[in-house]
């Protein structure tokens, strides 16, 4: 039975979503059940690829006008599976912890029901038109989001997020030209599976790939924030309303991750190869520099911004490090990490909710006042300082072990960086939660989250963490056969 | 199925914490029947896996995968050799006389039930540890000691300096680990295993040089923080700050001594490199003595068994270092003994005290509480090791391994005389003269649940040395004795207490002062001024540099830069619109005249 | 004087209305005086595409034609109503008056 309609159903369940709210469904409700809804196609789709290795759905060519025919395939394989279900999962426990009563209700929900479908038609899209095209689609909610719902400085905050990633895309956009014109005119293509192909059988020649990659680098390496691009993200993430700073943290900056994985590795390896020494050397400055910053910062959210930032360096150094062990490290560390920031933000955002800041100063005492909190302040926590049994320990080591034998001083940097991480984030929790209950805590007048309906989030989330740490052949079984034919030259 | 049970080992009390955490954190009776149901079933389950399959022979248990991937095999397998099954049943039968102790100790503290969850968690990583057959679980498993020393290390967590504490053990550790998992990398990639069960064969392909040398000592490294010896001990003495169940279980008698099992437990890598092996002898060696120092002038009871524990360990280390693992295991199975009884006892007396522990604020407990008055007694002949309690057979061992170290075995036995005088000066200040305090002449002793695990370990503490340790060692250590480490270090430790008990007999505040050791050689403060200060001085950079250059210069420059350029290119807005026909003509016009000029062939 | 009328005559003169026409845009203050120059703009157009068309003895530019007559008349009548909206609002019609738009 073929059952690949299933792949733009994930993409119409939000669309439906959306008309429901725009014609005045309940909008919070509406938007919770078709995010759960969505797990259903979701999880029936993961069951195919892990049976057959991969979906696709539309593999007629649908020429819509002009010199190339944009082609509107989805497809899923070992590589996007898991971040489809990073992106239903978070987008799901996004919707969860969003609050009744926000101003424009309704638009609100649509922004962010559109940031998952953006992201989802991204990771699905096997056209690189549609790729691009989706990961627009979803910035431009973002920018809304911050602008409109967002606290404290949220206008230059989004000003400033979304001209970096327009200009990220931009080059970005140049980049992914380049690379259909770098074929010759009767074997262009926008399908990156024949692309790539194409580009693996007659390699360009050297220092056009060097360019080619320079330019992927800088436009991918923009949206995911790598030094020295890097410095709309902890500033956005802090204003950015909770829901919108977990779905863009956890799943919106993943693009970038995967575009890399996807089409900048297999495509320009040369070229990759070539610019090798300034990606070391951007990512061990990711690692240092926003692990230093990130020492300093006095703001919970703040500090989560840049201890993501800094998580980036190491899923880049599993990038680089050309082994199957360090790709699969990579896959699993961006999944882990985009479950496990959507859970600190989540945390962070119960945290405001209740105290009105994030001030780690004005903060204290949450164990005592609020020990569920707490707990999942802990998970948050240790699955980001890469704790055994969450799923970022285990990307981690593999990261480590796949990058040691070509990498070995940029692992040392990086497990270095393991260590910033502790410091910052348990000065952080000892701030927080620990010692006398602090004045902000005491007269919060809510009290610990309470209740199935506040907790199912965070502990979906949880779950998740564990499963994925406890069982990672969920992400790299599928992912293996795709990793190997990525690396085959 | 049934080949699986041993596993039950180690989820039993995985089990109880999950459920303690899920379900029964409103119900502490319950809770703390579930974990300490089942720190027993872990034990009854190790005892009988310690009798089972011959004392010399290793049980195969099918391995639970975790990570198959591209050549990296990292499973869930236990590896039950004898080391580890001694090992086993020595964690989980101290657990369980802790967890029956702590329900005594913390019979009134409301959050019971989470302080049991997490003695549970610690107890399955530690079993974790323990049993692991490859160094990355092993690995998995420290993490997550480290982890549930964290949470009960801060488990007031409204003392300000209770987290302080936790963050600072943690963070020690982890700058252990660091090391640690460099170490790991270091042995995938020379031999090209991780795993326990396979490394000694594989090790005929060693190419030797300094990278071997490196990765002993990137795995010395973990040592050196979970077990707390220099240049990384700062963090156990703070760590006195959990409740005295948790220091006596975890910060005394088995956690700490981890490091110590997985030392030996990677002996043939640390033998390759003669390197290695006389660093982790020297800096056990120096770490005998000098703690020993710092606790002749500490008057907290706790930080004083504390600093005796860093003292005990590295004999421990000492001997790994001097390669006779087995007198060093022997010596870790018997210091859990005794350290345990020790600092259950300083429990009971702070229990006592409520909450004192001064011992210059002490005085008196003989007579108050004079079954805890013997069992210290007995611990401290033990750790002094007086024959024929448990702790002289093992420290014997050791020292006769010394023998042919001059230079140690003096540091060593050195530190053995100040052991005896500190200890003597703990039991005479605490234990006699009169109360010195209000709380002191109320002191009472406890309940049946603390008096029950005391006597249980001061028997194991005094007849320690009789049960059959050795023979799942597989060492031999007759026949090596030299008689004269023996005499001396008898002779040494015998002579600590006697200025001791000329000094403190009847002292009402400490006659000696020596601010070098009340400071502990100043070295919280050496890395607070130097290292701390490091760190966040360069974080403090890459933050303003954020804050200014970055976010200031570049990215609202660049902002700057195109307001500018706006401003400047308004002014030819003047909003008439026969100006703006002008210059549109204009513009046509030169077209025009550029196509005619160029067009013209 | 004798001799034929050329295409040549129906350009000069074509080219001499358009310049008319385009001092009227850019120079009157009137807007209505604009409007009339446009129309002498377009017409200038008209005119050389009709002469073009005969003399060549093609029909496509007298085709042209008719749309430029349409369009114009639209703009007119378009035109028109938007001068006197502006004109009731601004009560005058002088181009210069209507700088609304400047920085």
């Amino acid at each position: 039975m073929d059952i690949s309609y299933l792949l733009p159903t994930l993409l119409l369940l939000p669309l439906f979503g959306i008309g429901l709210i725009a014609f005045g469904s309940h909008p919070r409700k509406t938007a919770i059940i078709v995010s759960f809804l969505n797990l259903v196609p979701g999880l029936l789709l993961a069951g195919l690829v892990l049976r057959n290795g991969q979906v696709l759905f539309g593999p007629e060519p649908i020429p819509v006008r002009g010199v190339f025919p944009f082609k509107f395939i989805l497809g899923m394989d070992g590589l996007s599976l898991p971040l489809v279900g990073l992106t239903l999962g978070v987008t799901l426990a996004a919707m969860g912890v969003s609050r009744d009563g926000v101003k424009r209700e309704r638009e609100y929900f649509i922004c962010l029901l559109l940031v998952g479908l953006g992201a989802l038609g991204a990771f699905l899209s096997v056209d690189l038109f549609y790729f691009f095209s989706f990961h627009e689609v979803a910035l431009i909610p973002t920018f809304l989001l911050l602008g409109i719902w967002g606290q404290g400085d949220r206008s230059g905050a989004a000003w400033r997020m979304t001209l970096y990633l327009m200009f990220g895309s931009l080059v970005l956009l140049v980049g992914l030209i380049g690379l259909v014109l770098a074929l010759p005119e009767t074997a262009r293509t926008l399908d990156w599976r024949v692309l790539t192909e194409a580009l693996q059988t007659n390699p360009l020649a050297g220092d056009r790939q060097t360019i080619l990659a320079a330019l992927l680098l800088v436009g991918f390496g923009t949206l995911i924030s790598l030094v020295p691009f890097h410095s709309w993200a902890p500033g956005g993430y802090a204003s950015a309303p909770t829901p919108a700073a977990m779905l863009h943290a956890g799943i919106l900056k993943k693009f970038g991750l995967y575009g890399l994985l996807r089409i900048a590795l297999p495509m320009v390896p040369a070229g990759w190869q070539q610019i090798g020494g300034v990606v070391g050397l951007l990512l061990a400055a990711n690692i240092l520099y926003c692990g230093l910053a990130a020492l300093q910062q006095r703001d919970f959210r703040w500090l989560l911004g840049f201890s993501s930032v800094m998580h980036m360096g190491t899923i880049f150094l599993g990038l680089i490090s050309g082994t199957v062990l360090g790709l699969g490290g990579a896959l699993l560390l961006m999944v882990g990490h985009g479950f496990s920031v959507a859970l600190g933000f989540a945390v962070a955002g119960e945290i405001h909710h209740r105290t009105g800041t994030t001030w780690i100063p004005d903060l204290g005492g949450l164990a005592k006042k609020a020990p569920k909190l707490w707990f999942y302040l802990m998970i948050a926590t240790m699955a980001s300082i890469g704790l055994p049994s969450l799923a970022n320990f285990a990307g981690e080591i593999l990261i480590f072990f796949g990058a040691w034998a070509s990498h070995p001083y940029l692992v040392v940097i990086a497990a270095w960086g393991v260590v910033l991480s502790a410091v910052a984030m348990l000065r952080a929790v000892r701030g927080i939660a620990f010692g006398p209950v602090a004045n902000a805590v005491e007269n919060a007048p809510e009290g610990d989250i309470t209740g199935t309906r506040e907790v199912w989030p965070f502990a979906f989330l949880t779950t998740i963490l564990f499963v994925l740490g406890l069982v990672p052949v969920l992400v790299l079984g599928p992912a293996r056969p795709v990793l190997e034919r990525l690396l085959s030259r | 199925m049934i080949a699986y049970s041993p596993y039950l080992i180690l989820l039993l009390p995985l089990f109880a914490a999950v459920v303690i955490r899920l379900f029964l954190h409103p119900f502490p009776r319950f809770a703390i029947s579930v974990s300490t149901l089942a720190c027993l079933g872990s034990f009854i389950g190790s005892l009988l896996l310690l009798f089972s399959g011959g004392l010399g022979g290793t049980i195969a248990i099918p391995a639970i995968p975790w990570i198959e991937f591209a050549g990296l095999k990292a499973d869930f397998g236990l590896l039950m050799d004898p080391l580890a099954r001694l090992m086993a049943t020595l964690v989980s039968g101290i657990a369980l006389l802790v967890h029956i102790y702590s329900i005594g100790y913390l019979k009134e503290d409301p959050h019971r039930s989470r302080f049991f969850a997490e003695l549970s968690l610690f107890v399955f990583s530690m079993m974790g540890i323990v049993l692991a057959d490859n160094l990355v679980t092993m690995f998995l498993f420290w993490e997550l000691v480290g982890l549930s020393s964290y949470l009960l290390i801060g488990f007031w967590f409204d003392r300000p300096a209770a987290g302080a504490a936790a963050n600072k053990a943690f963070l020690v550790n982890r700058i252990g680990d660091f090391g640690f998992i460099l170490g790991i990398l270091g042995v995938w990639s020379l031999f090209g295993t991780i795993s326990l069960v396979d490394l000694p064969s594989s090790l005929a392909a060693s190419p030797g040089g300094w990278a071997v040398t490196a990765v002993g000592l990137g795995l010395f490294c973990g040592c050196l923080g979970k077990s707390a010896q220099f240049p990384l001990h700062v963090w156990l003495p703070d760590s006195m700050e959990g409740p005295t169940p948790v220091s006596s279980l975890l910060h005394a008698a088995t956690m700490v001594v981890a490091g110590v099992y997985m030392l030996i437990r990677v002996l043939p890598i640390l033998e390759l490199s003669t390197v290695t092996m006389t660093t982790i002898a020297w800096v056990g060696g120096a770490m005998t003595l000098l703690p020993a120092l710092i606790a002749c002038q500490q008057n907290d009871i706790k930080r004083i068994l504390a600093y005796s524990t860093l003292s005990e360990i590295a004999y421990m280390v000492m001997a790994v270092g001097l390669g006779v693992t087995g007198p060093a295991m022997y010596h870790l199975t018997m210091h859990a003994f005794f350290k345990c009884l020790l600092f259950l006892a300083a429990g009971s007396v702070i229990h006592g005290c409520h909450e004192v522990q001064d011992i210059w604020k002490m005085g008196g407990l003989g007579k108050r509480m004079p079954f805890t008055a013997i069992v210290t007694g007995i611990g401290t002949l033990a750790l002094c090791g007086i024959p024929p309690l448990s702790g002289f057979w093992s420290k014997d061992e050791i020292f006769a391994a010394t023998a042919h170290h001059p230079a140690l075995a003096l540091v060593s036995m050195v530190a053995g005389f100040f052991t005896s005088f500190f200890m003597l000066r703990l039991i005479l200040v605490a234990f006699g003269g009169s109360p010195r305090s209000e709380a002191a002449r109320h002191a009472h002793e406890g309940s049946a649940s603390l008096i029950f695990p005391m006597l249980i370990l001061a028997i194991l503490s005094v007849a320690g040395g009789f049960l059959p340790v050795n023979s799942f060692l597989g060492a031999s250590p007759e026949g090596t004795h030299a008689s004269w480490t023996l005499w001396v270090s008898l002779v040494l430790a015998l002579a600590g207490f006697v200025p001791a008990f000329f000094i403190y007999r009847a002292a009402t505040r400490d006659p000696l002062s020596i601010p070098i050791l009340q400071g502990k050689f100043y070295v919280d403060e050496f890395y607070n001024r130097v290292l701390v200060a490091n760190q966040d001085g360069l974080g403090k950079l890459a933050d303003a540099f954020e804050g200014w250059v970055v976010r200031g210069f570049l990215v609202r420059g660049s902002g700057v830069v195109a307001r500018a350029a706006g401003q400047g290119l308004r002014l030819v807005q003047c909003g008439q619109v026969q100006v703006y026909a002008t210059i549109f003509i204009l513009g046509a016009l030169s077209l025009l005249w550029w196509i005619l000029k160029s067009g013209v062939r | 004087m004798g001799g034929e009328i050329t295409l040549g005559h129906y350009l000069v003169l074509s080219g001499a209305l358009f310049l008319i026409g385009l001092a009227g845009v850019l120079l009157r203050r009137s807007l209505l005086v604009v409007m009339m120059s446009l129309e002498l703009l377009l017409n200038a157009a008209n005119l050389a595409l009709v002469a073009v068309g005969r003399f060549q003895g093609i029909p496509d530019p007298q085709v042209a034609v008719f749309f430029v007559i349409t369009v114009a008349a639209a703009e007119a009548a378009l035109g028109l109503a938007i001068l006197v909206a502006i004109f009731r609002i601004k009560k005058t019609t002088a181009a210069d008056q209507m700088a609304s738009l400047r920085f």
